[in-house]
C-alpha cells in the first residue's frame, strides 16, 4: 500500500518540480529578453536556421497538404455538394488550421529537435558552463535570439505554407478532380474573410514561441552525455508537437469565438 | 586571497565536500589533487560561483561569492579565467571568436583591436596564425590550449585550471604544464589547478592540497607531499592499488599524522 502511495507521490514532486524549473526558466527569459535583443547578429543566424532552412521542408508538406486536402474534399462532395465549394473548402482549412498547425508541427520537429540538441551538447560539454565563466548570461545569449527568431519565422513560415498549399490544392483540383482554375478561385472567394489569415497567423506566433521554449528549456535541462542529449531533444520534440496541438485548441476558443466571433 | 571556510556540498545522498577550509594567496600556485569524482570540480565551481554551497562560504578578496546577485557575479567572473577539462570551446565560433568573446562583450574594443588582443594570446600559448579555425579542427593540446588563450584574455587574477593535463600525451601535456608555469609568472596571476596528474601537479605547483573524503586531508609544499608519512597521500603520490584510498573502512577513523604545512 505504501509503496504506490510513495510512487504517486514521488511522480508529483516530480511532476512540481518539473513546473517549477520551467517557471524560473520563463522568468529567466523575460528578465532577459530586452537586454538579449543586441545580439543582432545571432538573431538573424538563427532566423537563417529556424526560417529559411525550414522553407524546403515547409514548401513540400504543404504542396502536399494541399493537395490531399482538394482530393479528399471532392471524394466527400461528390454527388452531394457543388465542387465549386472544393475551393471555399481548401481556403478555410488552410487559413485557419492546416497552413499554422502543420507549418508549427513540421518545424517544431525540426527546429525543436535542432535546439534541444545544440543546447543540451552546450550543456554536457560545459559550453554553457564556459560561458558562465566569462561573465555571459546564458538565457540572453543563448535563448533570446533563438525565441524572438522563432517568434518571427514562424508566421512568415505560415505566409509561404499557405500560399504552397493553395496553389497545391488548386494544382490537384485542376489536374485530377476537373475543376477550372476560376471555379476553384471562385469558390475560394465564398465565404473569404480575411479574419481568417489573420486568425492563423496569430495562432502561429504563439507556436512560434512554443517551439523555442520546448527546445531551448529541453536543451537547459540536458544531463549526462550523448544519451541525455538524445532524452532530450526526444522531449523537446514531443512536448512541442503536443503545446502546439493544446494550444491551437484554446487558441481557436479566443480567436475564432471570442476575438473574430465566427465559429 | 581566495577564503573557502567549511564547504559543504551533497548531491542527494553522496557527500562531495564535507567542510573543505582553504586559503590561497595572491600570486600562488595551488594544486588541488585528489581522485576522480572526488570532488575537485565540484570546489573550483564553488570558487567562481558556478555551484552554490549547501554550507560554508567561498570569499574572494573578502566578496562572499554565493551572496552575490547575479550582475554582482558576473562582474567578479570577469577577474577569473577558467580552462576546462575538455576545453569548452564554443563549436559554432572560430577559434578567434572563442578567444575575443570576452573581449567583445565586455570591453570597448574595435574589431581590429580584438582581433589585434586574440593574437596576441595566442602566441602566449603558442598558436599564432589561427583564428579563423574551427575547434573541431584542432588536436586535444591545441584545444586545450585555445581554452587557456580564451582563459587569459581578459588578463585576469585567478586562473581556475579543471584538470588541465588529461586525456593528453605527455609532451603535450609538459606543454601545457610549461604554458600555465610561464603564464602565473609572466601575468602574475593566482591559479588553482586540480588534477591527478602529480608529475603536473610538482611541475606548475607551489602548493600542494590532497583533497579525501570531501576535506583537505594534506596541505603543503611539493617537497613536504612526498615526505609525507599519511598513508592517504603516500597511496595516492605513489599511484598504489591498495591501501587507505581504496579500502571501505574508511581512513578518516584512523589517527592521521600531523600536518606538514607550508614551510
Amino acid at each position: 500500500m505504501a509503496a504506490p502511495l510513495a510512487l504517486t507521490g514521488g511522480k508529483l514532486i516530480e511532476i512540481a518540480a518539473g513546473a517549477g524549473r520551467f517557471a524560473l526558466f520563463l522568468t529567466a527569459l523575460a528578465r532577459e529578453f530586452p537586454a538579449g535583443l543586441r545580439y543582432h547578429r545571432l538573431f538573424f543566424e538563427q532566423c537563417h536556421q529556424i526560417g529559411l532552412a525550414s522553407m524546403p521542408l515547409v514548401i513540400f508538406t504543404s504542396l502536399f497538404v494541399g493537395g490531399v486536402a482538394a482530393l479528399q474534399s471532392a471524394y466527400q462532395f461528390q454527388g452531394y455538394i457543388p465542387l465549386i465549394y472544393v475551393g471555399t473548402v481548401i481556403s478555410k482549412s488552410v487559413f485557419i488550421e492546416l497552413g499554422p498547425v502543420l507549418t508549427a508541427l513540421v518545424v517544431g520537429g525540426r527546429v525543436g529537435a535542432a535546439l534541444a540538441a545544440e543546447i543540451g551538447t552546450m550543456r554536457v560539454t560545459e559550453q554553457i558552463d564556459a560561458l558562465e565563466t566569462l561573465a555571459i548570461r546564458p538565457i540572453r545569449y543563448l535563448v533570446v535570439p533563438r525565441f524572438a527568431a522563432a517568434f518571427f519565422m514562424l508566421p512568415m513560415l505560415t505566409v509561404f505554407a499557405n500560399t504552397i498549399a493553395v496553389l497545391g490544392g488548386m494544382f490537384v483540383a485542376v489536374n485530377r478532380v476537373g475543376l477550372s482554375s476560376v471555379t476553384f478561385t471562385r469558390g475560394m472567394k465564398i465565404l473569404f474573410d480575411v479574419n481568417d489569415i489573420y486568425g492563423g497567423l496569430i495562432k502561429s506566433f504563439v507556436f512560434g514561441m512554443i517551439i523555442a521554449l520546448a527546445g531551448c528549456y529541453f536543451g537547459f535541462q540536458t544531463r549526462g552525455g550523448a544519451e541525455g542529449v538524445g532524452v532530450s531533444t526526444k522531449r523537446a520534440v514531443v512536448a512541442s508537437c503536443v503545446m502546439i496541438l493544446v494550444a491551437d485548441y484554446f487558441l481557436a476558443e479566443v480567436i475564432f469565438r471570442l476575438l473574430f466571433g465566427s465559429a | 586571497m581566495i577564503a573557502i571556510t567549511g564547504l559543504k556540498k551533497s548531491f542527494g545522498d553522496l557527500v562531495v565536500l564535507d567542510g573543505v577550509d582553504l586559503e590561497i594567496t595572491t600570486g600562488q600556485s595551488v594544486v588541488v589533487l585528489g581522485r576522480s569524482g572526488g570532488g575537485k570540480s565540484v570546489l573550483l565551481k564553488h570558487i567562481i560561483g558556478l555551484m552554490r554551497a549547501d554550507a560554508g562560504k567561498v570569499e574572494v578578496d573578502g566578496v562572499e561569492v554565493g551572496a552575490l546577485n547575479y550582475g554582482d557575479l558576473a562582474k567578479l567572473r570577469q577577474r577569473f579565467g577558467m580552462l576546462f577539462q575538455m576545453a569548452a570551446l564554443f563549436d559554432s565560433m572560430t577559434v578567434g571568436e572563442n578567444v575575443g568573446l570576452a573581449l567583445r562583450e565586455h570591453g570597448n574594443f574595435k574589431d581590429s583591436e580584438v582581433r589585434g588582443i586574440v593574437e596576441q594570446k595566442l602566441r602566449l600559448v603558442r598558436l599564432p596564425d589561427i583564428q579563423d579555425k574551427r575547434p573541431s579542427d584542432l588536436s586535444g593540446g591545441m584545444r586545450k590550449r585555445v581554452g587557456l588563450a580564451r582563459a587569459i584574455a581578459m588578463e585576469p587574477d585567478y586562473v581556475l585550471y579543471d584538470e588541465p593535463t588529461t586525456g593528453l600525451d605527455p609532451v603535450t601535456a609538459q606543454q601545457i604544464n610549461v604554458l600555465i608555469r610561464d603564464l602565473q609568472e609572466q601575468l602574475n596571476i593566482t591559479s588553482i589547478v586540480v588534477t591527478h596528474d602529480i608529475a603536473s601537479a610538482e611541475y606548475v605547483g607551489d602548493r600542494m592540497c590532497l583533497l579525501f573524503k570531501g576535506k583537505i586531508r594534506f596541505d603543503g609544499t611539493p617537497e613536504a607531499i612526498r615526505r609525507s608519512d599519511d598513508p592517504v597521500v603516500r597511496q595516492f603520490i605513489r599511484g598504489e592499488a591498495q591501501g587507505p584510498l581504496t579500502e571501505s573502512v574508511d581512513p578518516l577513523e584512523a589517527p592521521a599524522p600531523p600536518p606538514l604545512g607550508l614551510s
